[in-house]
C-alpha cells in the first residue's frame, strides 16, 4: 500500500478536498448538537420545575390534613405525561408519604431520599424536589421523577440527519475536487512526465510545454533553461573527461610510487610507525611493530588498540595524547613514554605523534614514531643512582665530620696533627687553651716553639718512634702546665697513614690525669693502710685468743703454785727442826734422855711417822711440780705458735690442713668454752698443702669467729659448728658450717663487700679481706646460707695436688 | 410535628387507652390549620395584629391546641389562645373552639355570635349542621371534618376551596 506521500497529485489534491469538507461538517455538527443538548436539557428542567411548582401547592392540604387519598389523586394525574417516571410527597421530616410511579415499572422504582428545592441528572431521568410551604411554613417536599426518552430520540434523530448530510455533501465534494483539480495537477504530470523523459533518454533537446503564467509555468520555463545549461555543460564535460583520464593516468603512477615508499618505509622501519584512526585503533604500521607487541599476523593488529597490548595506565595515556592531538590538531614531538610490556619488561621510547589529515585537511587520526630508548635510559638511571648514591656518602661524610668535630671540640682531651717535621697542622680548641694561643699561632710551629727544649726534645724523639715503628705511643708524662705547675698527663700517639698507606705525620691527644693520679696514689695508699690495719687486727685477733688461752694455763700454774706454797708453809719437816733443838737440850744425857725420858722415848717412833709424812708430802709436790712445768711447756707452746703466725706473710710453707685447723680451733678455743658452742670435727681426708700459713689461719680464725657471732646472735642453746676438711684431686675445701643467725638474701651478694658488716662494732674487713686472701693463694672462698635463721655455710678452697702424701696424723 | 401525628396515629390502632388524647392531638393540629385555610375580612384582622383562638373553657383540648400554636406564627400572624366567658370577650376572637364539654354553652351564645366574623370549630357531632363552621367527625379511627359553607358565609369567613375539597360539605337549608 503507498502511502499518502506517494500517491498521485490528482489523488491527493482530491482527498485532501474531501477531507477539508467531511471535518468542516463533522465540527459543525458537534457543536450544534452540543448546543441542542445544552438548550433542550435546560428547557427540560424548567418545564419540570414549572410542574413541581404548581403541584406543591395542590399537594399542600392533603398533606396537613393528612388526607392519602386526597394526594394519591392529586399524584395521579401526572400518569397523563407519558415521560413522568414517578412522583412522590414527603412530610417534613422527609418520609414518604404519598407516591406514584408510572404503571410500567411495576413498582420498582426506588424513590430517592427526600431533599430541597433542586434539580439532578441522574443516569437515564432528571429528578426535580421542590419545597411544600404554606403560609410561610415549609412543611413537606414534593418529588417528581422525568425519564430522558424525548432527548434521546431527539439525540438520534440528529445524529442520523448528520450522518446523512456528511455522506451526501463528500460525495458532492468528491466530485467537484476530482474534476477542479485537473486545472493544477496536469500542466505538473506534463512536466513530469518530460523530466523522466529527459532522464531516461539523456535527451538534453527536449522541452517541457508551458500551460499557463502560473507558479507552474515559472517552473516549466526554468526546468527548460536548466535544460538549456544542462545541454552545454554536457558538451563541455565530454571534451574535459578525455583531458582527465590523462591525468588519473599520471596522479595514479605518482601515487604508487608514493605508496612505495610508504610501504617501504613500514616494511624496513626498526622505529615503530604507526597510524591510528579517531578511536586510537591500529590502522597502518610499520612491521616492526609486531615484535613489539607479540605478534606475528598484522591481522592481530589491525583494529586493536594500546589497551590490548600495554598497561592500563600507559594506554590511557597514549589515549589522552591521541585524543589531544585530534581535539587540537598540535603534535607532540620527541615525548618519553614509559611501556610495561605483557610480559612485565619495562621499557622506554621517545615518540612523537602527529595529526593524521585526510585530503580534505580533516584530521582522521594520528600517526607516530616511536624510537626504542631503553637502553639508553637504563644507562642515565644507572647515572642517577651513582649521583645519588655520591651525594649520599657525601652527606654521609658530612655528618661523620661533623660528629667527629664535635668530639674533638668536646672531648676533655687535647688533640694534635703534625707532618713528618714536627710541624703542628691541627690543634682542637682544648689544646690552643691549654698552650694558652690561638691556633693560628700553633698551625706551622713545633714543639721548640711551644715548649721548654728539653721536654720538646723528648717530644720529638717519641713522634719519631711512631714514625719508625708505626707503633702506638702510650704513657704518662710529666707536663708543665700553662699556669706553670707540674702535673701529669696520658699520651696517646699513633701514625698517620695516607691512602697509600706511607706515614705523614702523627697524630697525639692527651688529658690531664693529675688528679686521676693523685687519686689513685691516695687509694693505694689508703689500701695498704687498710690492709696494715687488718694485718694488725688479725694479729690482734690471734694475739688475743692466745692471750685468754695463756691466761687460762696461768690459771693452773697459780693454782700449783698456791697448793705447793701452802704444802711447803705446813710441811712437816719444820718439825725435824724441832727434833733437833730436842737433841740439844739432850746432848749430854741424850741416851738416858732417848731411853728414860717419856718425850725420848717416843721419838723414834715419831721419826719413823715423820719419815713416811716428808715421803708423802714430797710425792704430792713432785705431782704438783710436775704439772707446773707442764703447764709451762703449754704456754711455751702458745707464744710460740702465736710466734709462728705472726711472723711475716709470703713465705709459703707445707702444712697439715687437720693441724692448721686445730690451731685455729685451739686460738678460739677459750671462746667456745665460753660461749658453750658445740664443734663437730667431720674431717674426711687429712691433706697436706703447700701454702701461706698466715693467711690460711687469719682466713679459719675469721671464720670461725663469725660462725660463733652467727650461733651467739641466734640465741639459741644448741649452738653448734660443724668443722670439715675435704679434698678431691684439684682441691682441699675447709667447710665452717654454723646453725645461727644466717645471711639474708638481700645480703647474699654483698657479704664479701668492703665495709659491710652486720655486728655492731664490726669494721666490715673480715670476710673482705678473707676473700681477697683466699684470691691471692689462688683458691676461694665460697658461702652459702638457705636464709634468715638458716644457719650459714663458708668453705675455704684451696688448690691441691693430690699426689702429696695424705698427713698422717691424729688428734 | 406531622411525624408525631404519624407516630400517634400508629400507637392509636395499637392502644385504645391512647386514642382519646392522639384524638386531642390531631384536632388540636387540625384547628391551626384551619385557621391557616380560612381568610377574615380585613377589619377583623389587620396586618400584623394576632389571630386570637377563643376557648370556652381552660383545661383539656384546650391546652393541646396552646401547646399546638406555641411559637407559631400564621402569615405574620402572631397566634393567641384564651379563654373567653362573656359575649364581648367572645367576640374579640377569630376562632372559637368548641369542647364537647362546652357544647350547651355554645348553643346558648351561638345566636349572638352569627354575623361576627368568627370561625367556629365544634367537637360535638353535628357542630356544623347546627350553626358552627366546620365540625369534627370521627370515622373509624380517623378524624375528618364537616364544614358549612352557609354558615361561613353568614360569619364572614372565607374558607379555601382546597379545604373545602377535603371536607364533607354540610347542604344549605334554605
Amino acid at each position: 500500500m503507498p502511502t499518502f506521500r506517494d500517491l498521485p497529485l490528482a489523488r491527493k489534491l482530491t482527498a485532501i478536498t474531501v477531507l477539508i469538507c467531511g471535518v468542516a461538517l463533522l465540527v459543525a455538527f458537534i457543536v450544534f448538537g452540543v448546543y441542542d443538548r445544552t438548550t433542550y436539557r435546560k428547557e427540560m428542567t424548567r418545564d419540570l420545575a414549572i410542574l413541581a411548582d404548581e403541584f406543591d401547592d395542590n399537594v399542600a392540604p392533603g398533606l396537613v390534613f393528612m388526607d392519602t387519598a386526597a394526594l394519591q389523586k392529586t399524584l395521579q394525574t401526572l400518569a397523563a405525561n407519558p415521560h413522568i417516571l414517578a412522583a412522590a410527597v414527603y412530610d417534613q421530616a422527609g418520609v414518604l408519604y404519598a407516591s406514584f410511579q408510572r404503571p410500567d415499572l411495576g413498582g420498582h422504582f426506588v424513590f430517592p431520599v427526600a431533599d430541597g428545592t433542586a434539580q439532578h441528572f441522574v443516569s437515564d431521568r432528571i429528578d426535580t424536589f421542590k419545597d411544600i410551604e404554606l403560609q410561610g411554613e415549609r412543611i413537606g417536599s414534593f418529588y417528581v421523577a422525568s425519564d430522558l426518552i424525548a432527548y434521546q430520540l431527539r439525540l438520534r434523530r440528529f445524529a442520523t440527519m448528520a450522518a446523512g448530510l456528511l455522506g451526501g455533501c463528500s460525495l458532492f465534494a468528491l466530485f467537484l475536487a476530482f474534476r477542479l483539480q485537473r486545472v493544477i495537477s496536469d500542466p505538473i504530470v506534463a512536466l513530469a512526465t518530460t523530466t523522466e523523459r529527459v532522464a531516461t533518454q539523456k535527451d538534453y533537446g527536449l522541452r517541457a510545454v508551458k500551460h499557463g503564467n502560473d507558479e507552474v509555468g515559472l517552473l516549466v520555463d526554468g526546468f527548460n533553461n536548466m535544460l538549456v545549461q544542462i545541454q552545454a555543460r554536457d558538451r563541455a564535460l565530454h571534451a574535459a573527461n578525455a583531458n582527465l583520464e590523462q591525468r588519473v593516468l599520471e596522479r595514479t603512477a605518482e601515487l604508487a610510487e608514493t605508496s612505495g615508499l610508504l610501504e617501504g618505509m613500514l616494511e624496513n622501519s626498526p622505529d615503530l610507525i604507526y597510524f591510528k584512526d579517531r578511536q586510537s585503533g591500529f590502522k597502518r604500521f610499520s612491521k616492526a611493530c609486531l615484535p613489539r607487541l607479540g605478534l606475528t599476523d598484522p591481522a592481530q593488529l589491525v583494529g586493536k588498540t594500546d589497551a590490548d597490548f600495554f598497561d592500563t595506565e600507559h594506554a590511557q595515556l597514549a589515549l589522552a595524547d591521541e585524543q589531544e592531538i585530534i581535539r587540537t590538531g598540535k603534535p607532540i614531538i620527541g615525548k618519553l613514554e614509559k611501556e610495561i610490556h605483557p610480559d612485565n619488561r619495562v621499557g622506554w621510547v621517545l615518540t612523537t605523534k602527529m595529526p593524521w589529515r585526510n585530503g580534505a585537511g580533516e584530521i582522521v587520526g594520528t600517526f607516530g614514531i616511536s624510537k626504542d630508548v631503553t637502553a639508553w635510559k637504563e644507562a642515565e638511571a644507572g647515572l642517577q643512582t651513582e649521583i645519588a648514591e655520591r651525594r649520599r656518602v657525601a652527606d654521609e661524610l658530612k655528618a661523620s665530620d661533623a660528629f667527629l668535630h664535635s668530639l674533638m671540640e668536646n672531648l676533655p682531651v687535647c688533640i694534635y696533627r703534625k707532618d713528618l717535621d714536627g710541624r703542628f697542622v691541627f690543634a682542637n680548641s682544648r689544646f690552643c687553651a691549654i698552650v694558652a694561643r690561638p691556633p693560628e699561632e700553633i698551625v706551622g710551629r713545633t714543639d721548640f716553639d711551644l715548649s721548654p727544649p728539653e721536654v720538646a726534645r723528648k717530644y720529638l724523639d717519641d713522634d719519631g718512634r711512631v714514625i719508625a715503628t708505626r707503633q702506638q705511643f702510650q704513657g704518662e708524662e710529666p707536663h708543665v702546665r700553662p699556669d706553670g705547675t707540674m702535673g701529669w698527663v696520658q699520651t696517646l700517639k699513633v701514625a698517620l697513614l695516607n691512602s697509600q698507606d706511607q706515614v705523614v705525620g702523627t697524630q697525639g691527644m692527651f688529658w690531664d690525669v693529675t688528679e686521676l693520679k693523685r687519686a689513685a696514689n691516695e687509694v693505694q695508699r689508703l689500701n695498704s693502710e687498710l690492709i696494715q690495719v687488718s694485718r694488725q687486727a688479725g694479729m690482734a685477733e690471734i694475739a688475743t685468743g692466745v692471750l685468754h688461752n695463756v691466761g687460762n694455763v696461768l690459771n693452773s700454774v697459780n693454782v700449783s703454785a698456791t697448793l705447793v706454797a701452802d704444802q711447803i708453809r705446813q710441811t712437816k719437816a719444820q718439825n725435824v727442826g724441832k727434833l733437833a733443838s730436842l737433841f740439844a737440850q739432850h746432848k749430854t744425857d741424850l741416851a738416858t734422855f732417848l731411853t728414860q725420858d717419856s718425850r725420848g722415848r717416843m721419838i723414834p717412833g715419831y721419826l719413823d711417822t715423820l719419815a713416811q709424812d716428808l715421803a708423802a708430802e714430797r710425792a704430792t709436790l713432785d705431782v704438783e711440780l710436775d704439772g707446773l712445768k707442764k703447764n709451762v711447756e703449754h704456754i711455751k707452746e702458745i707464744v710460740a705458735m702465736q710466734q709462728s703466725y705472726a711472723r711475716n706473710s709470703g713465705v709459703l710453707e707445707t702444712i697439715s690442713v687437720p693441724d692448721i685447723v686445730e690451731d685455729a680451733v685451739r686460738i678460739n678455743a677459750g671462746s667456745f668454752a665460753r660461749h658453750s658452742v658445740e664443734l663437730v670435727r667431720d674431717y674426711q681426708a687429712r691433706p697436706v698443702i703447700t701454702t701461706d700459713k698466715h693467711k690460711v689461719i687469719q682466713i679459719l680464725i675469721n671464720l670461725l669467729r663469725n660462725a660463733k657471732y652467727a650461733c651467739d646472735e641466734s640465741g639459741r642453746t644448741d649452738k653448734k659448728i660443724v668443722l670439715r676438711i675435704t679434698a678431691d684431686s684439684q682441691a682441699v675445701r675447709i667447710v665452717v658450717s654454723d646453725n645461727g643467725v644466717g645471711i639474708p638474701e638481700e645480703n647474699l651478694s654483698r657479704i664479701f663487700n668492703h665495709g659491710f658488716t652486720t655486728r655492731a662494732h664490726g669494721h666490715g674487713f673480715g670476710l673482705h679481706n678473707a676473700a681477697l686472701s683466699a684470691k691471692q693463694l689462688r683458691g676461694a672462698l665460697l658461702m652459702h646460707s638457705a636464709g634468715r635463721g638458716q644457719g650459714a655455710t663458708f668453705t675455704l678452697e684451696l688448690p691441691y695436688q693430690s699426689t702429696s702424701p695424705l698427713h698422717d696424723s691424729s688428734n | 410535628m406531622f411525624f408525631l401525628l404519624l407516630l400517634t396515629r400508629a400507637v392509636q390502632a395499637a392502644n385504645p387507652a391512647v386514642s382519646a388524647n392522639a384524638d386531642q392531638q390531631v384536632k388540636a393540629a387540625f384547628v391551626y390549620n384551619f385557621a391557616k385555610f380560612a381568610e377574615w375580612p380585613a377589619d377583623r384582622l389587620q396586618e400584623g395584629s394576632p389571630i386570637v383562638i377563643g376557648l370556652l373553657s381552660a383545661g383539656g383540648i384546650g391546652n393541646q391546641i396552646a401547646a399546638t400554636v406555641r411559637d407559631r406564627q400564621i402569615d405574620h400572624h402572631p397566634i393567641v389562645v384564651r379563654v373567653v366567658t362573656t359575649p364581648v370577650e367572645i367576640r374579640a376572637v377569630h376562632l372559637l373552639f368548641v369542647a364537647n364539654s362546652d357544647q350547651a354553652r355554645f348553643a346558648e351564645l351561638a345566636p349572638g355570635l352569627r354575623e361576627t366574623g368568627i370561625l367556629t370549630v365544634g367537637e360535638a357531632p353535628d357542630f356544623a349542621r347546627t350553626g358552627g363552621v366546620i365540625g369534627f367527625v370521627l370515622s373509624g379511627n380517623k378524624v375528618n371534618f364537616e364544614i358549612s359553607p352557609e354558615a361561613a358565609e353568614r360569619a364572614g369567613v372565607k374558607l379555601s376551596s382546597q379545604l373545602l375539597k377535603l371536607a364533607t360539605i354540610v347542604p344549605r337549608k334554605g
